[in-house]
């Protein structure tokens, strides 16, 4: 079934139409790749689904369930976490505390009993402490906890900002450009991590420009240019069709 | 009684407007709220007065003296205590410094000439008439038409002139004007000191109006002028006007029919009662997020 | 406890016990605004207003109806709590700076509100406060607030009011119900306020809407600032350095506060987090661990 389903959406800001009626399904455990030229309405669609921006018009269910209307908070307690095309860490926090504001929505303790700091609150703050040093292990960042998150080269920064959306148990995770500004060497590792992140029977929707990591990653994708979604299919169909390659790809290809 | 309380209420409501379009040009490209504006307003009321009692000039020499003083304080204001910030800090530190800046130059003028009251020399002759009951004294004339013309030529300018729509250009994207070729560092150091201007203006004709000047004036003419940026919708220009009108003509009305002892408490009520009710103010566009 | 403050005035110079004791009020004030300015992010430049209604409504409570110092105490703190969540709830919801407006602005009309009151004195002030603040007392609440506010921040709701001061947009994706922790902070932040308010009237014993002006709010939010936002070691080491300096230096009011501006603006050039701000205990662990692995090579 549908876990995420976008109903003919359109988003204007002043006039301009960045997005129109758009319709999109992600299926349960599946890596679904957002491709397009840059003004696409790819990071506007993110903005949309996570409630930071409301849809013009059109509606956006996640389980079954209208979604648009949430505010952001709300939203990513459903289970959908995301990251940022322009990195937004909590910079003057530890690695390790990042990771931790990222479990923010799945514990609960409160300020009386954080104020008493025993019973409950004690048991979960252990829980949090060892989970986040679990999800920094496996991006790699174990080692770097303790240092300011502005401290990490890029993309350390990248990675961390993936461990902190995991923090909230996603069952939908939003990947916005995570290749952006890696060497190869950083993208092979990132490949290799998405692919971890669907062993977690996660699903994943990914906006990248890095041809080679979505035809690798992806098991679908979809096309947007110039706020409409002009193709749909697997890595292959996408590769061949004509007005992909003419409108995107180019000759590069 | 009404007509009256009205042509009071706009003559402080037009000084208001041009100390607010001071707050609205600013906050509309690097979206700080300038606070050391009051202070450029007060300083602006001394250079003034300094003119026509030292050199005894016209009180139009000396309002065009004193914009042209403050055009440079803002300026300067801008390269020492602002520029240094952009870009590598948060908006909370740069407003933080902007309210050192307001500080030390309140305090600054303390120590230059006591913290006591002046008033402006009886330079002109003011004599009224009455239009039907009521009573218009030639400075409120003065004071009308001037600020009149100052935001006609503002006008003018905005949208006239080369430099005019390179700020235009910046309050819709500061980072795209640049990519444009557009000189942003020179476009901000125009608005302080357009805005300096507008609020030297408004400086000399209150010190005239009330006849009276002192160090801390700055501070509650000020913060009035911001709630009126923000009444009109903050970062537009026409709403920064009409804002300062109606903050003018609210303030005396309240004055003269509810309680005149919380006359400074009116402003704020309006402000608040703003945020809660229609937050972009009356003319602004809803303010949309960057992410 | 009333043998030992006697005992403490007797053998220790009452300029110095003074000293103290005003020390200890500005430390629970700073923290107040700390949490609301250095950790969340939220520019509160009222919060002598706070303060004052603390001030009052205590000692009004103390006066007229004869309430306990506690109760009086715990009658301002709620007072300027409620009046806290009063303004926090319109103004927080939104994004940017009105905050700083709103409060500046909601500061002084609490002082022309009680400049027109009757039961507050009008411009005489109040006075015969009962006198029941003294060094130890004062120093139980600031060691206290010292202790739950250190927790407050290690725990998850600190954690949360970090990140919005880092990122409002990722702190929201973290599923951080922003609007709600800001305004928590705020009311947080104001009941500190009118706590110390409290105490500042039952110290005294005679208070004037003049005590509470703006250039108090300023200098609190001074002390924030130079010793760290954020920070609570910084923002004790502010709050110290703020009140012993004057006293030491008997600057003349003017000269003090053209150094509050100019302090202001050189911190936030040069370090805009303040004297302690970003300095932690494992960095400091660290360096001192590297050295001593130099050094012992070296021998």
């Amino acid at each position: 079934m549908e876990l995420l389903e976008i109903r003919n959406v359109s988003q204007e800001f002043g006039g301009l139409r960045a997005l129109d009626s758009v319709n999109l399904q992600v299926r349960q455990e599946e890596i679904f790749g957002l491709i397009g030229p840059n003004g696409a309405g790819k990071t506007t669609l993110f903005n949309l689904i996570t409630g930071i921006y409301k849809p013009t018009e059109g509606q956006v269910l996640f389980r079954g369930r209208n979604i648009e209307n949430l505010p952001p908070h709300q939203i990513s307690r459903l289970g959908i976490g995301r990251t940022f095309q322009n990195i937004r860490l909590f910079r003057k926090m530890s690695v390790l505390d990042n990771v931790k504001v990222g479990m923010h929505a799945v514990t609960r303790a409160g300020f009386w009993g954080t104020l008493r700091e025993w019973g409950y609150s004690r048991k979960e703050e252990k829980k949090i402490d060892e989970r986040a040093r679990e999800l920094l292990a496996m991006v790699g960042l174990y080692d770097k906890r303790m240092e300011y998150a502005e401290s990490l080269a890029y993309g350390e920064q990248r990675r961390l900002e993936v461990a902190r959306a995991l923090g909230l148990n996603p069952v939908l995770l939003l990947l916005d450009e995570p290749a952006a500004g890696m060497n190869t060497r950083e993208k092979e590792e990132l490949i290799e991590l998405v692919a971890g992140i669907r062993g977690m029977s996660i699903t994943v929707l990914l906006v990248e420009h890095d041809m080679n990591v979505v035809m690798n990653v992806c098991e679908r994708i979809a096309v947007l240019d110039y706020g409409r979604k002009i193709a749909e299919g697997d890595p292959y169909s996408i590769r061949n069709d004509e007005r992909v390659i003419q409108s995107y790809l180019g000759v590069g290809m | 009684m009404f007509w009256q309380q009205l042509i009071n209420g706009l003559t402080l409501g037009s000084t208001y407007a041009l100390i607010a379009l001071g707050y609205t040009m600013v906050y509309g490209i690097i979206q700080l709220i300038n606070f050391a504006h009051g202070e450029i307003y007060m300083f602006g009321a001394f250079a003034g007065l300094f003119l026509v009692t030292r050199f005894g000039v016209n009180v139009f020499v000396a309002m065009l003296g004193a914009m042209i003083f403050c055009m440079l304080l803002g300026m300067l204001v801008e390269r020492i205590a602002y520029r240094p910030l952009r870009g590598r800090s948060s908006r909370l530190s740069a407003l933080i410094s902007a309210i050192g800046v307001s500080i030390f130059l309140s305090t600054l003028m303390v120590l230059i000439r006591g913290p006591q009251t002046d008033r402006y020399p009886d330079t002109i002759e003011i004599s009224s008439f009455s239009l039907g009951p009521v009573q218009v004294s030639s400075l409120q004339v003065i004071i009308l038409l001037v600020a009149a013309l100052l935001m006609l030529g503002l006008q003018v300018f905005i949208h006239k002139t080369k430099m005019g729509k390179a700020m235009r250009a910046c309050s819709e994207d500061l980072d795209a004007s640049s990519l444009m070729g557009v000189n942003v560092n020179r476009v901000i150091s125009f608005t302080f000191a357009l805005g300096s201007a507008l609020a030297a203006a408004g400086g000399v004709m209150v010190g005239l109006y009330y006849n009276a000047v002192w160090p801390y004036m700055g501070l509650m003419a000020g913060l009035k002028a911001f709630a009126a940026a923000v009444l009109g919708g903050i970062g537009s220009i026409p709403g920064a006007m009409l804002g300062g009108l109606c903050s003018g003509v609210l303030e005396i009305f309240g004055v003269a029919y509810l309680a005149s002892s919380y006359r400074d408490a009116i402003a704020f009520g309006i402000l608040i009662v703003v945020l809660l009710v229609r937050p972009q103010g009356i003319l602004g566009k809803p303010i949309s997020k960057k992410v | 406890m009333i043998v030992m403050e006697q005992y403490l005035t007797q053998y220790i110079d009452p300029y110095y016990v003074r000293i103290a004791v005003l020390l200890g009020i500005n430390i629970v004030l700073a923290l107040g605004l700390n949490l609301i300015t250095g950790v969340t992010g939220q520019l509160s430049m009222g919060h002598a207003g706070f303060m004052s209604i603390g001030a009052y409504t205590a000692a009004i409570m103390s006066i007229h109806a004869g309430t306990s110092f506690g109760i009086s105490l715990l009658g301002g703190a709620l007072m300027a709590a409620a009046f806290g969540f009063l303004i926090g709830v319109p103004t927080l919801r939104l994004e940017g700076d009105y905050l700083a407006m709103v409060t500046i602005g909601f500061a002084e009309i609490v002082r022309v509100v009680f400049l027109n009151l009757d039961i507050a004195g009008r411009a005489i002030g109040l006075s015969g406060i009962p006198s029941e603040t003294g060094f130890l007392n004062v120093w139980l609440v600031a060691v206290l607030v010292i202790f739950l506010n250190t927790r407050l921040l290690k725990s998850r709701t600190g954690r949360a009011l970090y990140a919005i001061r880092e990122d409002e947009i990722a702190a929201q994706a973290s599923g951080i119900n922003t609007t709600f922790y800001k305004i928590f902070a705020f009311v947080i932040g104001s009941f500190l306020g009118g706590l110390a308010g409290g105490f500042y009237a039952h110290y005294m014993t005679y208070i004037n809407p003049q005590d509470f002006g703006f250039m108090k709010s300023i200098e609190l939010l001074n002390m924030v600032v130079l010793g760290g936002m954020g920070s609570i070691p910084g923002t004790i080491l502010g709050s110290v350095v703020l009140t012993l300096a004057p006293e030491m230096l008997r600057m003349v009011a003017e000269y003090r506060l053209l150094f509050y501006g100019g302090l202001l603006v050189l911190m936030m050039i040069f370090r805009p987090n303040g004297l302690l701000g970003d300095v932690r205990w494992y960095d400091i662990r660290k360096r001192l661990a590297r050295n001593g692995v130099k050094s012992y090579g070296t021998a």
